[in-house]
């Protein structure tokens, strides 16, 4: 019977492919492409009788980080890859899924959706169950490596072995595919925000200068590098004085922030090494003709693929589109339904 | 007689689930075998498993760690350095074993000169044609599988490791039974023993597979030879001791990997199965012909045949009789040349 509703709702509904990122949410609607684009952030107001009403969700959440009164909260549910918090992420979806569809009601929609390559059964069918009680008619659950890297235009359904780096907010994903499946993946829970972390702590050290997370993002931007290059970036930093306690301004520069950043890059570099050794040489021999593929926010990090070219001695590029790689692969998927259900995992 | 010692070596990269139903096969099967482990650079989860289980079988297990991933056919060699027993089974991970499986198979070590032991390997080696039409228990074969084989240690130690330079799959498995031979050990499948296990996995792109296994072939080939495809025809008047004497040419030229169509007539075929003569060898093929239409029959079965198999040739019978139908025949000297002798 509800089945029936199901699909009567699900003619009025566009299909969705969302990229639940721990960073950033990005929805891609069936035929119209990237519609939504915010933070992973949810503001929550927790009433006197103890439960927890969502106020805002994404941009305007993220806007009230770090200015909210005791009893509002801005949350973010996912924490490394991974839903931390299945009420707020469920409230999340469900609020995408209805401004995508101009609020709307009754909307059926079927979904896909991108989850980390190492995530338990139990988490698999908590992303599920969440889609689905968001108002998702079908759920399908994608790896994000798999949907990087379809987004990035591998040949994914032959039979050579294909590489995919994709440097998420909270992880960091490598895969080797062939023949539609992961063939080998490894995930290390380092990723965009270890990155600003290392920088807070960095400055935090060494100019008693306290930085929030905004501007440590922007520093990763503007002046952070996985290698040297040809010249060295200045920028001015605005925080606090941890002894003096008021504002003031230095001047940090590229070499500073490679060093800040050394030990998440390693991490990354580490991971992308264990995985081409661990690959079987029949693949790696195909990784070595076509190299290795970057995504995710990470891939913009400068030099990031001179390094890994340096150390892995096998040609590095990144994607056209590293952002939107995972959201434009699973929005991909959605045009073909065979693809879909070859790359869908079960849960 | 004391039974033989037996090493089980099973390579693994990944795939916990199904490595697991391997090892717990095994376990099951060999009660008293020392497993050999290989983890070729397995991901954490199937590494935690390996260790459980060799925790669990203690001195029972070799549990070999390389840092990487090293391919299959090192991944065996390395284990087979370290390989002390007897006799030793190669199992991919995916193998699934009956609970007599070993026991059958080291009775079939005891053969004459027996180096290489296969079990019937489901589905990657097809049901040779005579076990259908007889109840041979045990056969000379040139196929082997990496889903089973059994290696004696003595041909190991005389002929030495697996190529690595080849393609990691047949064209390597034919090398080495090639280089068995050569050192005269045997191979046999014991036929009422059968495995089940998955195809191997075909990794890397579709080019450089074609490639490998080209060089492979090409390598093979320089070393021992093309294998011939051969039809032969008995005449009716043809005696039981020239019968004989043509079943051990051929019988020592399957040996060395070349295959046989051998037609006989009602009488002789009787003759030669009561000899044994269906339970021979793999690549001997008798074909019963009747007693009316015999050339036609015959003619039939070879347009068949040649169909199915384009490189199979006719060669004359003993006296050099020609191949009935045939106006190009080989001549029956090369079955003396194919046979070595």
């Amino acid at each position: 019977m509800f089945k029936i509703f199901d699909s009567i709702f699900g003619m009025f509904s566009n299909d969705l492919a969302i990229d639940l990122g721990t960073a950033n949410t990005l929805v891609y609607l069936k035929g119209k492409g990237i519609v939504v684009r915010e933070p992973s952030v949810v503001a929550v107001q927790r009433t006197p009788t103890g439960q927890q009403k969502v106020l805002k969700v994404g941009m305007e959440a993220k806007l009230m980080l770090g200015r909210t009164p005791g009893s509002i909260t801005a949350i973010r549910p996912m924490k490394d890859g991974v839903i931390a918090d299945f009420d707020i992420t469920e409230e999340m979806l469900r609020y995408f899924i209805h401004k995508v569809h101009n609020r709307k009601t009754l909307v059926r929609p079927r979904i896909v959706i991108c989850v980390p390559s190492g995530i338990t059964q139990v988490e698999k069918r908590a992303v599920k169950e969440s889609a689905e009680s968001a108002g998702a008619r079908e759920v399908y659950l994608i790896e994000e490596p798999m949907a990087a890297a379809i987004g990035a235009g591998l040949p994914i359904t032959e039979a050579s072995g294909n590489m995919i780096v994709d440097i998420g907010g909270g992880t960091t994903e490598v895969a080797v595919i062939s023949l539609a499946g992961i063939v080998y993946s490894q995930s290390t829970r380092m990723g965009g925000d270890k990155m600003d972390e290392s920088i807070v702590q960095y400055i935090k050290r060494k100019y008693n200068l306290q930085i929030g997370e905004r501007m440590a993002e922007a520093i990763k931007i503007e002046i952070g590098e996985a290698y040297p290059g040809p010249e060295v970036l200045t920028m001015a930093v605005k925080g606090r004085d941890l002894v003096s306690g008021i504002p003031k301004t230095i001047e940090i520069n590229s070499d500073e922030i490679r060093d800040a950043l050394k030990e998440a890059v390693n991490a990354i570099v580490d991971t992308v090494r264990q995985c081409l050794e661990r690959t079987p040489p029949e693949l790696a021999a195909d990784i070595v003709d076509k190299g290795i593929f970057l995504a995710g926010g990470g891939a913009g990090l400068r030099n990031l693929d001179l390094l890994l070219r340096e150390i892995t001695k096998v040609p590095v590029l990144i994607a056209e589109n590293p952002l939107d790689c995972v959201v434009l692969g699973s929005g991909k998927v959605l045009d073909e339904l065979h693809l879909l259900r070859r790359v869908a995992i079960t849960s | 007689m004391t039974t033989p010692t037996l090493d089980i070596i099973i390579p693994v990269w990944n795939s916990p689930a199904e490595t697991r139903g391997c090892l717990v096969s095994v376990m099951e099967s060999a009660q008293t075998a020392r497993l050999i482990i290989i983890n070729n650079g397995c991901d954490r989860t199937t590494e935690l498993m390996l260790e459980e289980i060799c925790d669990h079988l203690g001195e029972r297990a070799l549990y070999l760690t390389m840092e990487r991933n090293i391919g299959f056919v090192p991944a065996v060699n390395r284990a087979l350095k370290r390989s002390e027993a007897d006799w030793c089974i190669i199992l991919r991970p995916t193998t699934i074993i009956n609970p007599h499986c070993i026991q059958q198979l080291l009775q079939t070590t005891t053969l004459e000169q027996a180096g290489l032991v296969t079990p019937r390997c489901l589905p990657e080696i097809p049901l040779p044609t005579q076990l259908l039409k007889s109840n041979c228990t045990t056969l000379e074969t040139c196929e082997i599988s990496f889903v089973a084989i059994a290696i004696s240690k003595v041909m190991r130690e005389t002929i030495g490791l697996f190529d690595e330079e080849l393609d990691g799959g047949p064209w390597c498995l034919k090398d080495y039974r090639y280089r068995a031979d050569a050192h005269g050990f045997r191979t046999y499948l014991a036929a009422t023993v059968t495995v089940e296990g998955q195809p191997a996995a075909l990794l890397g792109s579709l080019e450089r597979r074609r490639r490998l296994v080209e060089t492979a072939r090409t390598i093979c080939q320089q070393r021992w030879g093309t294998q011939e495809h051969l039809a032969i025809y008995l005449p009716k008047e043809t005696d039981e001791e020239k019968l004989n004497e043509t079943l051990k040419l051929l019988l020592s030229a399957a040996r060395h990997g070349h295959l046989f169509e051998l037609f006989l007539h009602g009488r002789q075929y009787h003759a030669a199965c009561k000899s044994g003569a269906t339970c021979l060898h793999c690549g001997i093929t008798l074909h019963k012909l009747p007693a009316l239409f015999t050339i036609r029959r015959l003619a039939r079965t070879m347009t068949a045949l040649t169909t199915t198999y384009p490189q199979l040739q006719a060669v004359c019978g003993l006296d050099d009789t020609p191949f009935p139908g045939f106006d190009s025949t080989l001549p029956h000297t090369k079955l003396f040349q194919l046979a070595k002798l």
